[in-house]
């Protein structure tokens, strides 16, 4: 419309800079039929309040020949979530209960269910934030999900699990280690071999860091490749090959250690008992430099030098490999390092091989061992926590948690000196399972509380405890704290609400 | 009608009352937890030996607190209803209420009936006084607009281009002799202009029609006498005049089943405006019901409308050419909404909005329910991207830059075509509520 785009462009000037000058206009003929205005202004103001009125009148739909039309969402796969649950999730979203609504997605994936659509944007908005929601709201997106994130490029951060080829081609050093170790989960071999396609054009922290990915599903396929990496120009891949080499079971190089280590350690057969030999090296293998074994000893290790290089040999292999090799049992094994000239430094050795190489049946057999020095008095229920909560990591959630329960039946009411010392054990668990939860809510808990409920920190231990109780055990909870408290202290009602919270969730899920 | 819990949660008076009543959700706070198909209650464990009673009366919803709190709903109301939203049940069905609540009840429906039997009567007004108090108002409203007139024209003189590097005090003086003139509306429509004139790209030409519909006003005023009575009305609604309540609903009711389309709440400053839009069953009559409080305290608002509910209720429309804004009394809800009807294709809808605008110029927010329209999004430049609605390319409503919904809309319909509610603003549509799957979804 030119008689509007000139008004405009006058008003912006003002009549001060640019006289009114009316374009011809249907509108405007009304003018004409006014007593004449003199005053430029009110000839303005007059066009404008004609011209503004006629375009609102004639607003008329648009046309876009140029408009792109969203494809149509595919028919959904997933169920609706159950319309309890819904509320519960309206509930996490508006209070932005992040771990709470973490685990509300997981529910509705191991149950196949998605979000209702309403709530789906405000997901993805969050999601876009922080990584743990997105990595858990994608197997629950469903179809619908998908498709919206298709159409909003600001959201597709939140496709946790849709890191693809592109990424390793052209994403940051973050995003290619996600998809490689994505890629190695899913086929081994073609990981690797991804890797060796691009390997020369790697920076060195990037090669050291991508090297890692080979540590899940390692196997004699990967021994080539990690044979040519013990030639690499940096120290911390060369290092990191040779880790890797001593933990492909049945390849060359562990054979090669093994064989080299019991020539040093044996286990002699005695008239009553068996006992461990240990022979120290005499010198240092110009081979062991390629192992990232060092002539001096390094830091940390207070032995001899000879000492040091056995020490260090022993630390690069699986001890469970050794153990079987010895034909000896891994807990009995361990009494024979304590009972040995060189137990400190053998069985910080044995331990540093075991966590290189998550040697699971090793750390087990450890913590054992431990345990049954705690049931005989001879070491202290802080020593158990200190080893517990270090392997803890690297143990499957199931034999963690049978460990813990073990230690708590055997302790009970005494597994903890303070609140303090729970929270250190328990954070190293994402979930605990109802056996542990009971435990700790009618045993260890009550036997706390009456020492005291002033305790240092115990509302912050409470509030984590929440997170990770067993749904199943609130109702437990509930009963533990409804006791008469001189004065009830609030952290119980927060710590209440939330795993009120989770109980309430698995029950909408289950039922 | 299920509630959620966000409509719960604005019924706080205030923040620490929702705190508050949040933490009072665990459930073994509760002694008892009761309900029947109206009404629910509890007892609430407090710092003394004898719990509160609690109870809700659902229909309102109405709260009763044996608590001693000034607060209203008081945290223990809000935290049972809360409960009741998240876990009805752990409410025990129970066939008679106890005395406490059955007394409680009698009492409000006898206080109801009360009511309805006497209406209000207004008080005797000193009619010599009243017409004195008017024309002196008349008087200063006619300066007030003597003056604005000419700092329109001096803006006019000047340029829009010269107005943007104006400080805040130079829209402010205006605004303050305008409400010194009582002509609030007048104030409101100049402040509006001063923040359109930094509302980035497009600015002029927003400027340009806030200060034509302005200037209409001004000239409409002057001939107000000449105008028809209807118009008169929204005249002088525009320029600052109240219509009281009580004038109001001394009108023609209109009784009816009323399907509630949106409730929206908008803060201006410290002020919160509840907007809230009704269509009538039976007929395509809309209403608005509109209600302001201060941040500080929000009791004014309206806690009992739920988006995607049939409501049953006795409406009062203000006085217009274009009558649109009421007051609702008597509300009782009744059913979800179980089907859309009036939806109105694109072109005939717009159609409607012209026919409002040929009696009322300044017509605007003007409520549109569309039939079968699909979100489209067209790239611009920078990045950026413009949505519309509409059935096909040819024939497309663009979204307001108000709208922040888009993404919802488009989740909620998966990309089918669907019946949208919204209001049609000066620079597009604001959607406000679909029909969908079978069912209402508020946006």
């Amino acid at each position: 419309m030119k008689a509007w785009d000139h008004l405009v462009q006058q008003a912006i000037l003002g009549t001060s800079r640019q006289p009114v000058q009316l374009t011809a206009h249907a509108a405007l003929a009304l003018l004409s039929a006014q007593p004449a205005v003199v005053d430029q202004e009110m000839q303005f103001l007059q066009a404008t309040a004609l011209l503004t009125h006629y375009r609102t009148a004639g607003s008329q739909p648009t046309t876009q020949p140029m408009l792109a039309t969203a494809p149509r969402c595919p028919p959904e796969t997933h169920r609706p979530a159950p319309a309890t649950a819904i509320v519960t999730l309206r509930q996490l979203v508006a209070d932005n209960e992040q771990k709470l609504l973490i685990e509300w997605l997981r529910y509705a994936a191991q149950h196949g269910m998605t979000p209702p659509p309403d709530l789906l944007p405000a997901l993805l908005e969050v999601a876009t934030k922080q990584r743990p929601v997105a990595e858990a709201l994608a197997p629950c997106l469903g179809e619908r999900g998908r498709w919206l994130m298709g159409l909003n490029p600001a959201w597709s951060i939140a496709a946790a699990e849709f890191v693809d080829e592109n990424d390793w081609r052209s994403g940051a050093s973050e995003a290619r280690l996600r998809f490689l170790q994505n890629y190695r989960q899913q086929d081994p071999n073609g990981a690797r071999a991804l890797l060796e396609s691009t390997w020369t054009q790697e920076a060195a922290k990037d090669r050291t860091a991508f090297l890692g990915v080979l540590r899940s599903g390692l196997g004699l396929a990967d021994e080539p490749f990690l044979a040519q990496c013990l030639a690499d120009r940096s120290l911390a891949v060369r290092t990191e090959a040779a880790r890797l080499l001593a933990g492909v079971v049945g390849g060359q190089r562990q054979q090669a250690l093994l064989a080299q280590i019991t020539t040093y350690i044996t286990v002699a057969r005695g008239w009553l008992r068996r006992s461990l030999q240990v022979k120290l090296p005499a010198r240092y293998e110009t081979t062991w430099a390629d192992l990232g074994i060092r002539e001096e000893s390094p830091l940390g290790v207070r032995t001899g030098q000879k000492a040091g290089w056995l020490v260090q040999l022993l630390s690069l292999l699986p001890p469970s490999v050794l153990v079987a090799h010895l034909g000896v049992d891994a807990v009995e094994f361990l009494e024979f390092v304590r009972a040995s000239d060189f137990a400190e430094a053998l069985t910080m050795a044995l331990l540093e091989g075991a966590e290189l190489h998550q040697d699971h049946a090793f750390l087990l057999a450890e913590l054992n061992h431990l345990q049954r020095l705690l049931t005989l008095e001879q070491v202290k229920a802080s020593e158990w926590q200190d080893r517990f909560v270090r392997y803890a990591p690297l143990l499957p959630t199931p034999m963690r948690d049978q460990l813990l329960h073990r230690y708590l039946t055997a302790l009970p009411g005494r597994a903890f000196a303070d609140w303090t010392t729970l929270a250190v054990v328990i954070r190293t668990f994402e979930q605990l399972s109802l056996a542990v939860t009971t435990n700790l809510l009618t045993v260890q808990w009550p036997a706390l509380l009456q020492r005291t409920t002033q305790d240092y920190g115990i509302g912050r231990v409470l509030i984590d405890a929440a997170y990770l109780l067993a749904p199943a055990g609130y109702p437990t909870a509930v009963k533990l704290f409804t006791r008469p408290f001189a004065e009830r202290p609030d952290y119980i009602d927060h710590f209440l609400r939330i795993y009120g919270l989770r109980h309430q969730m698995e029950k909408e899920f289950t039922q | 009608m299920q509630w959620q819990r966000d409509q719960i949660i604005a019924l706080a008076p205030d923040g620490a009352a929702a705190k508050a009543a949040q933490e009072l959700t665990a459930r073994h706070k509760w002694v008892t937890l009761d309900a029947n198909t109206t009404t629910i209650w509890g007892e609430c464990q407090g710092s003394g030996a004898k719990p509160y009673q609690t109870a809700i009366d659902l229909s309102e919803p109405a709260f009763k607190c044996s608590c001693p709190s000034r607060k209203f709903p008081c945290k223990h109301g809000l935290a049972l209803f809360l409960l009741y939203s998240q876990e009805a049940a752990a409410f025990a069905q129970a066939t008679e209420a106890p005395s406490w609540v059955q007394s409680w009840l009698e009492g409000r429906a006898k206080r109801q009936a009360t009511k309805a039997e006497q209406p209000a009567k207004p008080a005797p007004a000193n009619e010599s006084a009243q017409a004195k108090r008017g024309a002196a108002r008349d008087e200063k409203v006619a300066a007030g607009i003597a003056e604005l007139t000419i700092w329109l024209k001096d803006l006019v003189r000047t340029g829009f281009a010269e107005a943007q590097s104006q400080p805040y005090s130079f829209w402010q003086t205006m605004v303050a002799r305008l409400i010194d003139a009582q002509a609030p509306g007048l104030a409101t429509q100049v402040q509006t202009i001063g923040r359109l004139v930094s509302s980035g790209e497009g600015w002029a030409e927003r400027v340009t029609e806030a200060v034509g519909k302005l200037f209409l006003l001004l000239e409409a005023y002057q001939r107000l006498d000449g105008l028809p009575p209807p118009l008169q009305q929204d005249v002088r609604t525009l320029i600052g005049w109240h219509q009281l309540r009580e004038d109001v609903m001394s009108g023609e009711p209109v009784h009816g089943r009323w399907q509630v389309l949106s409730v929206n709440l908008e803060k201006e400053e410290a002020i919160f405006n509840q907007r809230i839009w009704l269509r009538q069953t039976t007929s395509d009559r809309y209403a608005l019901i509109l209600n302001f409080a201060h941040e500080s305290n929000r009791q004014s608002l309206d806690a009992f409308w739920r988006v995607g509910a049939e409501v049953e209720a006795t409406l009062y429309y203000y006085a217009s050419s274009t009558p649109l804004r009421a007051v609702a009394t008597a509300v009782k809800t009744v059913a979800p909404i179980e089907q859309l009807t009036g939806a109105l294709p694109l072109v005939s809808a717009l159609e409607h909005y012209r026919q409002g605008l040929a009696h009322n110029p300044w017509l605007t927010r003007y409520p549109l329910l569309l039939a079968d329209v699909a979100a489209h999004t067209l790239e611009q430049p920078k990045g950026k991207v413009a949505w519309f609605l509409g059935s096909e390319p040819a024939a497309l409503l663009p979204l307001s830059r108000r709208a922040k919904n888009q993404w919802l809309l488009l989740s909620i319909t998966a990309g089918a075509p669907a019946h949208c509610f919204g209001e049609w603003l000066e620079d597009g549509f604001l959607p406000l509520g679909l029909w969908s799957a079978e069912r209402y979804w508020p946006l």
